[in-house]
């Protein structure tokens, strides 16, 4: 479903991502796990089409080549990133937004529009599987939302949407273990066999709930090691740093100064709204 | 008059503006002398504003000037239908008053509010006994006899503002001076102590073009807002027309003792014409002031806003709206007067600019030495739609008193990169994106406006952007209906 | 409350001594003769002199700006000298060593040692009393860099070249009242200048010190970063305390050419006339820098001293990725009224700014930040972000904010903020549960306030300019 060759990608000549190999098949579920600055986050906006990085090597989406498409283009295929910081947007109402979104990539399938009343009843179905107030359709876009509520739209979404390919970028972050629960819940019950899911997580926990069919680590811009879910267990209790990971093909370079993510690496876009 | 008394430094450079004093004088010839007697006087001395003076430095006086030379030569037909003025002007409330050309008309005017009522949902039937709607003269003389009655407010009120424009009027003044002059018909809203008035009051004033259409018309609007003590109530003002000409309003409003207000004024005029309005509000001792101004028409537009928080604990909750598009300028300028203890302001500007169109804000806070306890805030945001709009912003403080907490903000730039990708990772393509959120930009000054009949006065305004920015307000809002479903 | 401002009110001026030294002075009054007078005095080339007149000419036309929030009885600029210059004894000093004693007594007094072996941090110094150069340290050092600089007199003399190329070429002599003024009278001020690609070796400096009475001072310095070149550069300033107002005008133009970087900065200590607004200086300063392509002019101010500020250090952001900063910190107490703060021309592809202005405001001061963000059409992707944040310290003073921004094009993003708060008293109450005295407390959290500020001052001026807040601001708790 999603083939990665040799995927790069730098921000102001620093280059964060070092040359990608990854495949995924249908119905897969796979995790990418790594510390801060990595690069995970911005595996994840070069996928979803963000602007601002200068990307060579391949991503190919069903055969289509993923990196010459539009982001609503990539949604419309199927993918969905669910964000790590979910973007506010005041005065959109959460109603017509997630209408307007379903309606266009049912559309990019040829699928009929729901018309108010059936996304409704469907939205309300969803909430109630994730705990949701049915009052926040009518809030706008994440605005004011608490962590856990922008973390449990952002599923809803998904589960409205219901994309081929989801890329969870550490949705499992700012949660508590109820929230966490429930969050990964509402992911487990996307899991039919045939929709494929990339977990970008920083913690091991989520995996518990979600448990991988392959986890691999990415350390400065590589992958460096790739294994079972056995290897995310692995992983807690030895850490990333001092295991001497595959250390030909995964030489220290200095992580981004920046923040507790690397998604501080990213273009920097100013809010005006 | 002399030449050089008036609006001696108009860079006007063209022919138009060489006939300004001259268009002057014969518009205050036309006036009524002996009532106007001040006015007229003070013009001859002091003209209109200087275009370097600070408050009018992005006014685009030389337009406005040169189109006041041209209104000499239209005169208004002053005939209007019933449709027209439903279209232009909208019906927001059981209670509308109409004044064309500043005269009142009693025939498109319904004074004491319809009971049949189509306005669903707003309270109808007939105004609160000792509510006063109407013009003036004709509140004064009715109750000529009545004693102490609540007109009498508004008549002092009326002669206050005489008074003080005539000894107190500054070198900015001039167009509210020329206002005075013409002595129109004032439209009055008088509520007394202690009254609610349920459903809002519209009043309208709307200039007709001329007979020929190429000329330019005059309209020289009055409104006096007197809200009594504990009273309150809620004003719309329209200023609509349907010819090129200037419009050049003065409102005069008090909100009494814990009195409140909340005032729409909407600009929504003709395509050619220009418009000069200057409102002045009086805030007394907490009084809740909710003020909302929209500026959507006229080629060229300035709206004049003063508050004074007079009294303590006075609150002014300001917002304002501009969408400009084609070679639209519109100048807002504000001035907050917190000259008493424990006020509070806040104020929320926008404005959405396109095509060759030029916006300008002043919000210019000022705080009196003693006026502690003072909370003032304020935000201009500018939204850049093309290449070739224009945005000034000067958001001003002054402040003499310590013990205050003030803020302000302003931006200009484009769309939020960051909620566009959003939207389109969402699959929305970006055209569509983009539209909502401009509208969303704009709906957060709409959504406020009650009746909700209001908020429909932008779609048009919106529709003028760009062609992909096509979404109504309401739109993007989710229909009311889908999210009220959701909530029960 | 009360009581610690009026500690603060009669707080001592610790630079207001007078030194005797001989001085020669021009008779007083402003006309053509003043102006050739000064001419001749510094043995000026014809097109200097020229130069000058025009300057003059231009002035007496123009009427004085009455835009500032400041107030102040109308200026005789006939009643007042326009050279004052420290009386030679004997032949001019050949070293430093021959530079007059008591001079040298007046610099040390104010902690500017003009002996480059006592000198340890390695900074070049020129001093200036009232209108004349009196040393400039670490000449041979510099030059051996490529770097010039000496006093404005000096290079009208040896480099008349760059002079006659640079001058006026960012601040023109019609620019602004003041700026005409400057042009026709200015005596002396420093000259410096950076060659291609060369990083100047050490931080240089320039100390003003106004001694005579009656007397203005018109100074101009003119700094010029060839391509790749980079400079930092400081001034600092003192005059003694006299009942009589003294008017300072002085131009200060920047060239900072592609990718080269200019950092100014200001420790601006004049007198500020006494806890009655007695006397004080008015500091009437235009300031100015053009930077090319990819280059950097970066001016930071602390403004502690006199009676009036009025002084707007701009950057035009002619080249494509400039960037210009200004980051200001302006304290006023008892009647010290301040206009200050940036006008920044964005004219360059992605041209970048950054407005940071502190103002502290105490006593009956008036303290008011003015700023221009201006972005033309040709300024694709330009970013400016301001802060402004102000501080009052008691009732009667006042804080003031009048930006103007105005944008021509769609893809600049322009943001600017301003707070303006009373000094937090449970800020206060929080230092001092934690036993800190209420003024340590106030210094602290001024100091707090400013830190933006006082982060981008070379490392040394830091620690000056926080003792001289800790100085102005002496029991000034409020």
């Amino acid at each position: 479903m999603l083939s990665i060759q040799n995927l790069t990608a730098s921000v102001d000549d620093n280059e964060i991502l070092r040359g990608i190999d990854l495949d995924i098949a249908p119905g897969e579920v796979h995790a990418i796990m790594g510390p801060n600055g990595s690069g995970k986050s911005t595996l994840s906006n070069v996928l979803a089409g963000r602007e601002g990085y200068e990307v060579s090597g391949k991503a190919l989406f069903d055969g289509a080549d993923l990196l010459s498409m539009e982001p609503e283009e990539r949604a419309a295929a199927g993918l969905f990133l669910a964000f790590q910081y979910p973007v506010e947007i005041p005065g959109v109402g959460n109603m017509y937004f997630l209408r307007t979104a379903v309606n266009a990539v049912r559309a990019g399938r040829g699928e009929p529009e729901l018309s108010a009343t059936e996304f409704l009843a469907e939205a309300k179905e969803k909430m109630a599987a994730l705990d949701m107030d049915p009052a926040f359709l009518s809030r706008s876009v994440n605005a004011g939302f608490s962590g856990g509520e922008k973390k449990r739209n952002e599923v809803l979404q998904m589960s409205l949407l219901q994309p081929r390919l989801a890329i969870l970028d550490e949705t499992d972050s700012g949660l508590d273990i109820d929230a966490l629960r429930v969050v990964a819940e509402g992911i487990e019950a996307l899991r039919d066999g045939e929709r494929s899911m990339l977990l970008i997580t920083h913690y091991p926990r989520l995996l518990e709930y979600v448990r991988p069919d392959t986890v691999h680590v990415l350390q400065a811009g590589r992958i460096v090691r790739e294994g079972g879910p056995e290897l995310a267990h692995e992983l807690e209790e030895s850490g990333y740093g001092e295991r001497p990971v595959d250390d030909t093909s995964a030489p220290r370079v200095s992580e981004p100064e920046s923040g507790p993510d690397d998604s501080d690496a990213r273009p920097q876009a100013r809010s005006l709204l | 008059m002399s030449s050089d008394t008036v609006a001696p430094e108009v860079p006007t450079g063209s022919e138009e503006g060489q006939g300004v004093p001259a268009a002057l004088e014969a518009l205050l010839a036309a006036g009524d002398r002996s009532a106007g007697a001040w006015a007229t006087e003070w013009l001859a001395h002091n003209g209109l504003p200087d275009p370097t003076a600070e408050m009018w430095r992005y006014t685009p006086l030389d337009s406005i000037v040169a189109e006041l030379g041209r209104t000499t030569t239209g005169d208004p037909t002053g005939e209007v239908e019933m449709a027209d003025l439903d279209r232009l002007a909208g019906r927001h409330g059981s209670t509308r008053i109409v004044f064309v050309d500043g005269r009142y008309s009693s025939q498109l005017s319904d004074e004491t509010g319809r009971s049949d009522s189509a306005g669903a949902g707003s309270a109808t039937g007939p105004l609160p006994p000792g509510v006063r709607v109407g013009p003036l003269g004709a509140i004064a003389s009715a109750e000529g006899a009545g004693g102490e009655t609540t007109s009498d407010a508004a008549t002092a009120l009326l002669g206050t503002w005489a008074a003080t424009t005539a000894e107190s009027a500054g070198a900015d003044d001039g167009f509210s001076v020329l206002n005075a002059a013409a002595r129109n018909e004032a439209a009055v809203v008088s509520v007394p102590a202690g009254v609610a008035v349920g459903s809002p009051v519209h009043i309208v004033h709307l200039r007709t073009g001329s007979a020929e259409p190429s000329a330019a018309t005059l309209s020289q609007p009055a409104t006096i807002l007197d809200i009594g003590a504990g009273a309150s109530a809620q004003v719309i003002e329209s200023h609509v027309s349907t010819g090129p000409g200037v419009t050049n309003a003065v409102t005069r409003v008090r909100v009494g003792p814990d009195a409140h207000l909340t005032h729409v004024r909407v600009q929504d005029e003709h395509a050619e014409a220009v418009h000069v309005g200057e409102t002045v509000i009086d805030l007394q001792r907490g009084a809740h002031l909710e003020s909302a101004s929209l500026s959507i028409g006229a080629q060229v537009a300035r709206n004049g806003l003063s508050v004074g928080l007079n009294g303590e604990s006075a609150v002014a909750k300001l917002s304002g709206l501009s969408i400009l598009s084609g070679s639209q300028r519109h100048d807002t300028v504000l001035s907050i007067d917190h000259d008493s203890t424990d006020c509070r302001s806040e104020q929320d500007f926008r404005s959405v600019v396109d095509d060759r169109a030029r916006s300008s804000f002043c919000g210019h806070v000022r705080v009196a030495h003693g006026a502690d306890g003072t909370d003032a805030s304020q935000s201009n945001r500018n939204l850049l739609l093309s290449r070739t709009a224009q945005v000034d912003t000067r958001p001003w403080l002054e402040i003499l008193a310590d013990d205050v907490k003030c803020n302000h903000g302003a931006t200009v730039g484009q769309l939020d990169d960051e909620a566009l990708f959003y939207l389109r990772s969402r699959g929305v393509p970006v055209a569509r994106a983009t539209s909502m959120l401009v509208a969303a930009f704009v709906a957060e000054i709409t959504e406020r406006l009650e009746p909700e009949s209001l908020r429909h006065a932008f779609d048009d305004a919106i529709r003028r952007l760009d062609p992909d920015v096509v979404l109504t307000t309401a739109a993007v809002r989710s229909d009311a209906a889908d999210t009220e479903e959701a909530g029960s | 409350m009360v009581d610690t401002i009026d500690t603060l009110v009669e707080r001592e001026y610790a630079f207001g001594f007078h030194s005797d030294i001989d001085t020669e002075i021009a008779p007083k009054g402003l006309n053509e003769d003043t102006v050739r007078l000064i001419s001749a005095k510094k043995n000026e080339p014809e097109w200097m002199l020229e130069w000058r007149l025009g300057a003059l000419r231009h002035f007496l036309t123009l009427t004085e700006p009455t835009w500032p929030r400041v107030s102040y009885p109308p200026i005789d600029y006939q009643d007042m000298h326009y050279w004052a210059a420290p009386k030679p004894k004997g032949p001019s000093p050949t070293s430093l060593d021959e530079v007059d004693p008591e001079i040298r007594e007046t610099f040390d007094k104010l902690g500017i040692s003009l002996d480059e072996q006592k000198r340890l941090s390695g900074v070049a110094v020129d001093a200036i009393i009232d209108s004349v150069s009196v040393a400039t340290t670490f000449k041979a050092t510099l030059a051996e860099a490529g770097v010039i600089f000496c006093s404005f007199s000096e290079a009208v003399q040896d480099h008349p070249e760059l002079v006659q190329k640079y001058l006026g070429s960012v601040v023109g002599p019609r620019d602004n009242y003041f700026a005409a003024l400057n042009s026709a009278v200015f005596s002396d001020g420093s000259f410096c200048f950076v060659p291609a690609g060369v990083r100047c070796p050490m931080e240089l400096s320039t100390y003003f010190r106004i001694n005579a009475e009656n007397t203005g001072q018109f100074e101009r310095t003119l700094i010029v970063a060839e391509e790749g070149a980079s400079v930092s550069y400081l001034e600092g300033c003192t005059a003694p305390m006299r009942d009589e107002n003294q008017l300072h005008a002085a131009v200060v133009e920047l060239v900072a050419l592609d990718d080269s970087s200019i950092k100014y900065s200001t420790v601006q200590n004049w007198y500020p006339g006494d806890k009655n607004g007695k006397g004080g200086i008015y500091n009437f300063v235009t300031k100015r820098g053009r930077a090319g392509n990819r280059a950097k002019i970066s001016w930071t101010q602390v403004e502690t001293g006199s009676a009036i500020t009025w002084k707007y250090p701009s950057v035009i952001l002619q080249g494509d990725d400039s960037v210009g900063e200004f980051y200001s910190v302006a304290v006023t107490t008892n009647h010290q009224q301040a206009d200050t703060g940036t006008k920044m021309i964005h004219i360059g592809r992605n041209s970048r700014s950054t407005i940071v202005s502190k103002g502290v405001s105490a006593g009956v001061a008036q303290n008011s930040y003015r700023g221009l963000v201006k972005v033309l059409r040709s300024a694709e992707g330009a970013r400016n972000h301001t802060q402004c944040d102000s501080l009052l310290m008691g009732p009667d003073c006042g804080a003031h904010t009048f930006p103007y921004v105005e944008v021509r094009n769609d893809t600049a993003q322009i943001e600017h903020e301003a707070s303006t708060t009373k000094i937090g008293e449970d800020q206060l109450f929080y230092c001092r549960q934690r036993g800190l005295s209420e003024e340590d407390a106030t210094n602290m959290i001024v100091n707090g306030f400013c830190r933006e500020v006082f982060d981008e001052l070379p490392m040394e001026y830091a620690v000056e300019a926080q003792a001289l807040m800790r100085l102005t601001l002496e029991g000034a708790v409020g």
